[in-house]
């Protein structure tokens, strides 16, 4: 992976992700509060950048937006084409199960399922053939590192693992985007380390596109791209 | 999502609630409504049984399902005409009056005279089999009555005894005139509904237009094969006879006060013991939302997957459907096996009892009394239709329940369930 930084997204290719004039304002019991003003901006495919700022500066809110787990106050988000604002709920169900896959800071796997079955489940209820989910499953466990953890529970696994496991639950359903929260914010320097590096190599061999929000600068800087959040839009990172 | 995804999400979420909470929740709901399936069952079947019983009687030995009263005597070609109607079971002429009856012992009672045509206990097979003989002859010969036994035991008179009736006959429609006839008891009937077995007589057609009743008098009664079709039988019975459609009434007209109580009393006990439900669909309800509540983070991380929440909510809407499965049939299996053997139930509930009470206060106590019910045994009646309405309401309420319990997870917003964790 490359560590030079890219200021300016590749315009020759129609962008994978597009935040077009966007707003994002929450509304709190006394005031208002916008988070995203006037946001335009946007990620060629297979480019992995990285978003970086204050805590509270919207980065997270920017990636809920891509996944369409929330809906911007004004403007229109486009991934893969799809104005995913405008999506309807079941529009809304396929383009999260099949567009985009999401890595959580705190990983979000579900103690009543297995390893293995929290992998295959999202890939078996999307669709797939139960056997073709389980198979693909395996792979991406193997390819983590976590194949022979796959009849375990999430509860005894530590923190790397479970990021680990929850890494190739992302990648289930093939998905052309990949958005990471803090992937590697909970976990101590060895781990995150792993992790970044299983991270960063996977999208690189399955030529995913990655939008990743992160504190950490010198994973921020392994990205393509490095982006800084503040004051409700994107600038690109300045280079130390 | 598919049916068996559903499914394998469901039963994967009970598995974590009965290990963090035991089977508690889910087997008192499902107790709760066995209990009142089981109850409902129960105690309508046996409503069923007394309540059937007198309106069997009523309608196949004393009322008919439609009754004609032509101006004139009916040809017997037209009654020919109308026994081959589709829907028409039987088609009988009678005359009937009111009597007073004197037995040996100078004792008068009321009581209704009939009198039919020998060939009416062949014609119409479930007017016989109501008519259960005690003693004597099915059809009376000339001269003779078949009398209902609590009115034979009234008026103190057997087989073979006399009696003398008063008729009133009226035979111009203006002047009424007494007659005194002397009948002899040909047979003894039973019916098991009292006020019948207290008040009836019948005598053939013959012996009754000897003096007792009038040819002009004489009705046309209909039995129908479902009694439901009344009224359209009524206009296609009319029709085929030429007569208007007032000359004939309808079992539900000349029953209604009485049926209609019936029909009460057992809606108001459906109602009553229906509440049951109600009690569990409250506990199936908190026992979801608590459950939704406590899956929220799941949820939410179901819809970021890329479930949509309608789905989602499915998942936790299957346990009230399986409490109401459950419970239905559970409730259902025990409740007709209880109403099959409720005489055995009660005499084994009775004989328990007075084991207690002889050990405590010497006392004892009479669950059926055969004397003040006027039935030989407690009647039950399973109607299937009523069975399956029963499970039915049982599955609704629980899934109903269940299902409104889950609209908690509508109102999950991923985004801030997931960020602020």
């Amino acid at each position: 992976m490359s560590d030079s930084v890219t200021h300016s997204p590749t315009l020759t290719t129609p962008p994978l992700l597009e935040y077009r004039s966007v707003d994002k304002t929450f509304t709190g019991q006394s005031e208002e509060l916008p988070i995203l003003k006037g946001l335009n901006w946007s990620l060629s495919p297979q480019v992995s950048a990285s978003i970086t700022g204050e805590s509270g500066a919207g980065k997270s809110t920017l990636l809920h937006l891509a996944a369409a787990l929330d809906r911007p106050t004004s403007g229109t988000i486009f991934v893969a084409g799809q104005a995913v604002s405008q999506l309807k709920e079941k529009e809304l169900s396929q383009f999260r199960a099949k567009t985009v896959g999401i890595i959580f800071q705190f990983h979000f796997l579900l103690k009543e399922f297995s390893v293995a079955e929290n992998v295959w489940m999202p890939a078996w209820l999307a669709g797939e053939s139960k056997k073709i989910a389980q198979v693909r499953a395996r792979d991406l466990l193997a390819q983590v590192g976590m194949e022979k953890r796959s009849l375990d529970y999430p509860g005894i696994l530590s923190g790397g693992e479970r990021q680990r496991v929850a890494l190739a639950r992302a990648l289930i359903n093939d998905p052309p985007l990949l958005l990471a929260d803090e992937p590697t914010g909970n976990l101590d320097e060895r781990n995150s380390l792993h992790v970044q590096e299983l991270l960063l190599n996977l999208v690189s061999q399955t030529k995913k596109t990655l939008l990743l929000v992160t504190h950490d600068h010198v994973f921020a800087r392994r990205c393509q791209q490095a982006w800084r959040l503040t004051a409700g839009t994107l600038v690109p990172e300045e280079k130390p | 999502m598919k049916f068996r995804g559903l499914l394998f999400l469901s039963t994967r979420y009970l598995r974590s609630k009965r290990r963090e909470r035991g089977w508690s929740a889910p087997l008192m709901s499902v107790l709760g409504l066995m209990v009142g399936v089981l109850t409902l069952n129960a105690v309508l079947a046996v409503m069923n049984g007394f309540q059937l019983t007198f309106i069997e009687s009523i309608l196949e030995v004393s009322s008919y399902h439609l009754q004609w009263t032509p101006p004139q005597p009916v040809p017997e070609s037209v009654l020919q005409r109308l026994r081959t109607l589709p829907g028409v079971r039987a088609v009988e002429p009678y005359t009937e009056t009111q009597t007073l009856v004197y037995g040996s012992g100078g004792d008068a009672r009321p009581a209704i005279l009939r009198g039919l045509s020998p060939l009416a206990w062949k014609r119409d097979p479930q007017f016989a089999h109501h008519l259960t003989v005690l003693a004597g002859s099915a059809v009376p010969g000339k001269g003779q009555v078949l009398i209902g036994e609590e009115l034979a035991r009234t008026l103190g008179v057997g087989l073979g005894d006399t009696l003398r009736v008063l008729a009133l006959q009226n035979p111009h429609f203006s002047i009424f005139r007494p007659i005194y006839t002397t009948l002899t008891v040909g047979g003894i009937f039973r019916t098991g509904y009292y006020e019948i077995d207290v008040g009836w007589l019948f005598v053939t057609r013959e012996t009754a237009l000897a003096g007792l009743t009038s040819p002009q008098e004489e009705k046309i009664g209909f039995k129908l094969i479902h009694e439901d079709d009344d009224q359209a039988m009524m206009k296609l019975i009319a029709k085929t006879a030429g007569a208007p459609l007032a000359e004939f009434t309808s079992w539900r007209t000349f029953n209604a006060a009485f049926f209609g109580a019936l029909k009460t009393e057992k809606t108001a006990m459906m109602f009553l013991v229906g509440l049951v439900f109600l009690v569990v669909g409250v506990n199936v309800f908190q026992s979801q939302r608590r459950t939704v509540q406590e899956h929220t983070e799941e949820i939410a991380v179901w819809q970021a997957l890329g479930l949509d929440v309608q789905r989602i909510r499915k998942v936790f809407a299957w346990e009230g459907l399986g409490v109401g499965i459950l419970g239905a049939v559970l409730g259902t299996v025990l409740g007709i096996l209880v109403a099959h053997s409720i005489s055995h139930v009660l005499t084994t509930l009775q004989d328990l009892l007075n084991t207690l009470l002889k050990a405590f206060s010497g006392g004892g106590v009479t669950l059926f009394s055969r004397e003040a019910f006027y039935l030989p045994s407690i009647p039950a009646r399973v109607i299937p239709q009523e069975v399956a309405l029963i499970a039915g309401f049982a599955i609704v309420s629980a899934a109903l329940a269940s299902w409104l319990a889950s609209s908690r997870v509508t109102k999950i917003v991923p985004s801030e369930v997931l960020k602020n964790e």
